[in-house]
């Protein structure tokens, strides 16, 4: 098949040149025929006036009378020379030759082609094209008429078919020509227009671009990023499955279209973008109740805006990530240190019993849970929220794994959580700052490893505050460290925790405060209000 | 008084045994039974539907805190003292999460299991009354269930000492103070500093702003509230 064998440049520059060909062709052949019958009218008129002409000579009547075809002759010759007729004819009312121009005709002989009868009876001009004795040839007729009108004879003045087809041949080399040049003015035309056609679909077949087209679209509609595209007026293009079940839009895609965004989510400024705006990653917003981390990316054709691909996940589905990264991630060589800690243990057991020290043994057996057993009563009976007292006796030990210690500042309360974040939200402030006192405190080389935690929810604020005595912060990162990606520690996974932590107390309505501790180390603190006037969430 | 159905749930049959027998001396509990693996407590939790549960998380066919999982899921009325290991926390922290009644650390102290039995007969027994719901009587459940042994938050780690100093320095309303400058002033560490300028503020002696200081960072700081005293 043609089409599966021969590209689409060069199928379209095919499809163009036939056309324009053909389009040509029958052009030329109308105007050349149109041209030919002017042509032969023009002339068949000009050999009529000028056979009228002639007939109206004075001296042509009365030598037609006389029969003088020696007056003739010298009256017809000279006219001849400057006529481009093929020749002039001079009849008697007979129809017989008085004179020709043609020298090899005798005179007295009978006129040829039988078209005389209009002439000569009726006294009619006449335009014919009939065989005379040298061809084929248009004449044009008048009568000859006497002084009293009495018909006494008539003028032909005839040009030979052969003649004037030299003459139409002459006019249509130039069109030929003309044709020509437009032919190949329109191959010229048809192969580029056929080359920026290829130009403008990326070099790719129409075939190649409707599986592509398909395949994107499979892609589109499998990532679990909801996904959505739209145009300049924020009417949407294209938006896929994930997108259409977290906004939970009973419509099809294809119902979707042209559908303006702010009138699926409602005030949102993140979607309410303008050719101006910047693109932006990972932004914490609201699309109707549903709280999720958003990115958008402008759709640039020649540099202008022409669109927006926004996309987006639940922000539980990356708090739970960045959750599991702080939390789980460090579980693993734990074991080993515990493990050793407590064959180490059970060998000293061992030996208390083996000499029969019972006591000792006693005291050592329940020494070891007691002090755990008293953490353990004192984080659950001072932070009523299930969820942070698990993290904090989760990071009470990891602290003691690092060689560090956890501290609880005296006089730490909480009740609960205000409900502006939900518990993960919390866990991941409280887990981030903490991580961070903990990186910082290893990091330096001060010997007291230590850090203090102090949460207060008695009164109108939320309070969560941990103290290191770490490596502080440098006061030219100090104005960054909320920034994503800035850590002052190398490695991939920093730079995302405070990001979140001042995401979180931002959304919440909260503030945060950096402090040099004494004599080293940096204090957080977290302050949020319990009750957010006029706003109520979830 | 009812008697509490009390299962023991402990891979270890001679520690099992020894539970048992520390159960059985608080007269008001039945053991009623033991079970070695996580099938045996399963089943015995569906047929028995003891009222406690003292529950070991490693088990050799599976961690004690399925079963918690499956009766927090279930309809059950069973509640739970969780035992674990002390490299365990995060199974502690689990279970806090599902609302064990209690949470027990190996080794266990028989000192601290009396605490929490005796706790949990209060707790049954004020389950059971069939007194018409009052609030009190509700405070009293959760306080029993969230440990009774909360004390009075407000005035812990506060010496009187220490706060009328800081109530010395706060003169006129116009003073304002950051925990910088009052942990200076009094030479104590900025986080206690913090602990006794929030307890004035919360006993609405001082009021706490947000203050746009140096290089546009916010500050939080104190000053004296009008007509206090």
């Amino acid at each position: 098949m043609i089409a599966r064998s021969v590209s689409f440049q060069t199928r379209a520059f095919l499809l163009l040149f036939t056309v324009s060909f053909v389009v040509s062709l029958v052009i030329g052949q109308y105007v050349y025929s149109r041209m030919q019958a002017s042509l032969y009218e023009q002339i068949g008129i000009r050999a009529r006036v000028q056979a009228q002409q002639i007939a109206g000579l004075p001296g042509v009547a009365s030598a037609v009378a006389r029969r003088d075809t020696g007056a003739l002759h010298d009256l017809i010759m000279p006219l001849k020379a400057e006529s481009d007729a093929s020749y002039i004819v001079i009849g008697d009312e007979h129809a017989l030759h008085l004179m020709h121009t043609e020298p090899d005709v005798a005179l007295g002989s009978p006129m040829q082609g039988g078209d005389n009868d209009e002439v000569l009876h009726q006294g009619k001009s006449t335009i014919s094209l009939k065989l005379g004795m040298h061809g084929m040839s248009w004449r044009g007729k008048a009568p000859i008429r006497d002084a009293h009108g009495k018909i006494i004879g008539v003028v032909s003045v005839g040009y030979f078919q052969s003649h004037i087809e030299n003459w139409n041949r002459s006019q249509f080399m130039p069109l030929l020509a003309l044709l020509g040049g437009i032919l190949l003015a329109l191959f010229c035309c048809a192969w580029v227009f056929a080359q920026s056609i290829k130009r403008q679909m990326f070099g790719l077949e129409p075939l190649e671009i409707a599986q592509m087209v398909r395949q994107r679209e499979a892609v589109f509609e499998s990532i679990y990023e909801g996904v959505l595209s739209i145009d300049a007026q924020r009417r949407i293009t294209a938006v896929n499955r994930a997108a259409r079940e977290m906004l939970e839009l009973p419509q099809s895609s294809e119902e979707l279209v042209n559908i303006s965004l702010d009138e699926l989510v409602l005030n949102c400024p993140f979607l309410q973008v303008g050719p101006n705006d910047a693109d932006q990653k990972d932004e914490i917003c609201l699309f109707n109740s549903l709280q999720v981390i958003a990115s958008r990316v402008a759709i640039r054709v020649d540099k202008q805006v022409r669109g927006w691909v926004i996309s987006f996940r639940r922000k539980d589905d990356i708090s739970t990530l960045s959750l599991q990264l702080s939390e789980v991630k460090r579980y693993a060589d734990n074991l080993r240190v515990v493990r050793h800690e407590h064959v180490n243990w059970v060998s000293t057991l061992a030996g208390l019993l083996h000499i029969k020290a019972y006591d000792e043994a006693l005291k050592l057996a329940q020494a070891h849970s007691e002090v755990q057993q008293q953490v353990l009563d004192y984080i659950s009976r001072t932070f009523g929220n299930y969820r942070v007292c698990g993290l904090l006796i989760g990071k009470y030990y990891r602290a003691r794994e690092l060689g560090l210690s956890l501290g609880f500042e005296s006089g730490c309360a909480l009740e609960t959580l205000p409900d502006a974040l939900d518990d993960v939200e919390w866990m991941s402030i409280i887990g981030n700052l903490l991580d961070n006192a903990f990186d910082a405190t290893i990091a330096a080389d001060h010997p007291e490893k230590k850090i203090v935690l102090y949460i207060s929810d008695m009164g109108e604020e939320l309070i969560i505050e941990v103290a290191d005595f770490g490596c502080g912060i440098a006061p030219a990162l100090r104005d960054h460290v909320f920034e994503r990606g800035v850590s002052s520690h190398a490695g991939s996974e920093h730079g995302i925790g405070l990001y979140l932590v001042n995401s979180y107390v931002k959304q919440a309505a909260g503030m945060i405060t950096i402090e040099d501790n004494i004599p080293y180390g940096t204090i957080f603190s977290v302050f949020v209000p319990k009750k957010r006037p006029g706003h109520a969430e979830h | 008084m009812q008697n509490i159905d009390a299962l023991i749930v402990e891979d270890e049959e001679r520690l099992a045994d020894i539970h048992a027998d520390f159960v059985r001396k608080n007269s008001r509990f039945r053991a009623v039974n033991q079970a070695h693996n996580l099938a045996d407590a399963r089943k015995l939790v569906h047929v028995l539907k003891p009222h406690l549960l003292l529950l070991d998380n490693y088990l050799p066919d599976g961690r004690g805190i399925e079963l918690l999982e499956d009766l927090v899921a279930g309809d059950f009325s069973t509640r739970i003292i969780f035992i674990t290991a002390a490299s365990d926390m995060e199974s502690c922290s689990k279970a806090i999460r599902y609302g064990a009644f209690d949470y027990l650390i190996k080794p266990v102290s028989y000192d601290r299991l009396q605490m929490s039995l005796e706790r949990f007969v209060r707790f049954f027994d004020s389950q059971k009354t069939n007194a018409p719901i009052s609030q009190n009587h509700v405070d009293e459940l959760y306080n029993l269930q969230s440990k009774d042994f909360r004390g009075d938050k407000h005035t812990k780690g506060i010496e009187a000492l220490t706060l009328e100093r800081i109530k010395q320095v706060f003169v006129s309303p116009d003073d304002v103070y950051t925990t910088e400058s009052i942990a200076q002033a009094l030479g104590i560490s900025k986080t206690t500093a913090r602990r006794y300028l929030e307890f004035c503020v919360e006993s609405r002696l001082l009021r706490a702003e947000i203050s746009y200081g140096h290089v546009g960072r916010p500050e939080r700081i104190y000053r004296k509230r009008d007509g206090s005293t």
